[in-house]
């Protein structure tokens, strides 16, 4: 299936680890160039891109921030167009999960900073393509990585990100609500359980423990997300439009 | 992307016309090799049987009988099996024939037509394929077709299509929940307002007073429908697991 992708720029917030790096890879199979953002270690990031370009073919850019900042936002994007002229696709990957509290011990500061980390860096870049993009009369495509935890309640303790990512989702949602008939495709994909550098390590208690929960026996890697992100971005999918796409691997039966 | 079809045998029941033909193409499109279930118009499924054969170079067999009668079952098994000796996909696409009446005018009699119609041959089917599969310790896909009304309530004196519908929602998450761990991918596709003879043809009166309705301004067409059939059937969706992909074109926001 060509999913014509070909030549297409994708931004990918934390795109060189985990399932940012999964996305990038499936995007970059189907032939798209990248503008990869990333917070830490720039040497791991430089590894990625060279790999990456070396393995597709494709162009990478790297843009190093914080991508909950104005700042960075507005870096990526100049950046993007500078090099290509053009971003296609946004996918909004980086967000992370909060240090877990009871509830009544959670601060204010700690409610804002998980905040901006999974929902407030997600609007400035939702809506810095959207200003961009309106008048280009173009199919442009924006995927939102939600979780599962927004979904359901088994996640204890973490009020925060499960808050956050229930705000995205419902911004995915209202915004293709506004955006669709200008060629914008905004739709968001919940992953489950998936096994990056960080979470899941086999060995580890968390590892066993969390093991016995999935249907299939085997965690997501981050690639199967990448899959269905870059499915999302294609022209096969343009009936698929503010849709939660449960790629929790069974998780919410 | 390579979905990795090729090869593989896929039954599409009511495969010959409106959605069921886009899944039917598209699969073939990807190399799967067919058993198309038709009921009525023989001349015109193997018109496109024909068709399919000669420009993706795939087998396909057509197999006469309506899809919710348990002779019918037995039979585009027996003959699959016949010629393929293996099934791999199953789509449950025949359905619709709701009865539009004011509630209390809807006669038993036709709400259990309607139920043998978009649901009980769906059960025999599942059962058919669940049985085979798990009796040789082989994975399989199966995909339902369901449709929006069973999601929102706007498609008025529908009760009882809408509730059939509901119920296979049900049960593909249901049965996903307990057959995932023999290897064997229950999803489902929600289509919302697709352009097809009988349904929405073009010119016709609910074409042209459900036009407004549709966020992209377009209807969808039954090979945005396949698409998406045929990218649940592959490794790729490997993560979505009893899920219901909303295809509805943004009709449900
Ligand atoms: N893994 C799962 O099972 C799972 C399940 C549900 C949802 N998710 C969601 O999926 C997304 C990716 O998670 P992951 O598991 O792949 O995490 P990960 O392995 O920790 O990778 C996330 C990457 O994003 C970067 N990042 C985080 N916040 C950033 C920011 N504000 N600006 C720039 N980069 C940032 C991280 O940078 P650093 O290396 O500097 O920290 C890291 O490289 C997240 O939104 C997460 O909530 C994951
Ligand atoms: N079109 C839409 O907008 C829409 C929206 C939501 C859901 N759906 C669902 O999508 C599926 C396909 O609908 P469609 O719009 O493509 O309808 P369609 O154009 O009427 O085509 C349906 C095909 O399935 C066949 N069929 C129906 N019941 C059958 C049975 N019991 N056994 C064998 N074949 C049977 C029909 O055969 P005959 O030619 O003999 O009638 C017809 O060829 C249905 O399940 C429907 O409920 C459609």
């Amino acid at each position: 299936m060509d999913l014509g992708l070909k030549g297409k720029v994708a931004v990918v917030t934390g795109g060189t680890k985990g399932i940012g790096r999964g996305c990038c890879e499936a995007l970059a199979n189907e032939g798209a160039n990248l503008v990869i953002n990333y917070r830490s270690d720039p040497d791991g990031a430089e590894n990625v891109a060279q790999f990456i370009r070396e393995k597709y073919g494709v162009e990478v850019l790297l843009v190093c921030g914080d991508a909950s900042k104005e700042e960075t936002v507005d870096k990526i994007f100049d950046k993007a167009m500078e090099k290509y002229g053009t971003v296609d696709i946004v996918v909004n990957n980086a967000g992370a999960g909060f240090a877990k509290k009871d509830f009544e011990n959670l601060t204010y500061e700690d409610w804002i900073s998980g905040q901006d980390n999974n929902l407030n860096g997600q609007f400035l870049m939702c809506h810095k393509y959207v200003k961009y993009w309106k008048g280009l009369g173009r199919c442009g495509h924006i995927v939102n990585i939600i979780s599962k935890a927004c979904l359901m309640t088994n996640s204890i303790n973490n009020q925060i990100y499960c808050s956050a990512k229930g705000g995205l989702m419902t911004l995915t949602r209202t915004l293709a609500h506004e955006v669709t008939k200008y060629g914008i495709y905004v739709n968001c994909v919940a992953p489950g359980y998936v096994q990056t550098e960080r979470l899941y390590q086999p060995g580890s208690p968390e590892y066993e423990r969390k093991k016995q929960f999935l249907k299939t026996g085997e965690y997501a890697k981050p690639r199967d997300i990448g899959n269905v992100v870059t499915f999302l971005c294609s022209r096969q999918a343009r009936q698929i439009i503010g849709a939660v796409v449960d790629c929790t691997g069974g998780m919410l039966l | 992307m390579d979905l990795g079809l090729k090869g593989k045998v896929a039954i599409i029941t009511g495969g010959a016309k409106g959605i069921g033909r886009g899944c039917s193409e598209i699969l073939a499109q990807e190399g799967a090799n067919l058993v198309i279930n038709y009921r009525s118009d023989p001349e015109n499924a193997e018109k496109v049987a024909k068709e399919l054969r000669e420009t993706c170079g795939v087998e396909v067999i057509t197999v006469q009988g309506d899809a919710s009668l348990p002779e019918t079952v037995d039979k585009i098994f027996d003959e699959a099996i016949k010629k393929y000796g293996t099934i791999d996909i199953l789509v449950n696409n025949a359905g619709g024939g709701g009865v539009k009446k004011n509630f209390e005018d809807l006669t038993y009699e036709e709400w259990k037509r309607v139920l043998n119609n978009n649901i009980n041959g769906q059960f025999l089917m599942c059962r058919k394929m669940i049985e085979y599969w798990k009796g040789l310790g082989r994975g399989g896909h199966i995909v339902n077709v369901v449709a929006k009304c069973c999601v929102i309530s706007n498609s008025i004196n529908n009760q009882a299509y809408a509730s059939a519908k509901g119920a296979l929602l049900s049960l593909t998450r249901s049965l996903a929940n307990e057959v995932t761990k023999y290897g064997i991918y229950v999803n489902g596709i929600n289509p919302g307002y697709v352009m097809t003879e009988r349904v929405h043809r073009p010119g016709s009166e609910r074409y042209i007073q459900k036009l407004p309705l549709l966020p992209t301004g377009e209807f969808a067409t039954p090979q945005d429908m396949g698409n998406v059939v045929a990218f649940l059937c592959s490794p790729q969706a490997c993560q979505m697991i009893g899920t219901v992909v909303d295809c509805t074109g943004g009709t449900l926001l």
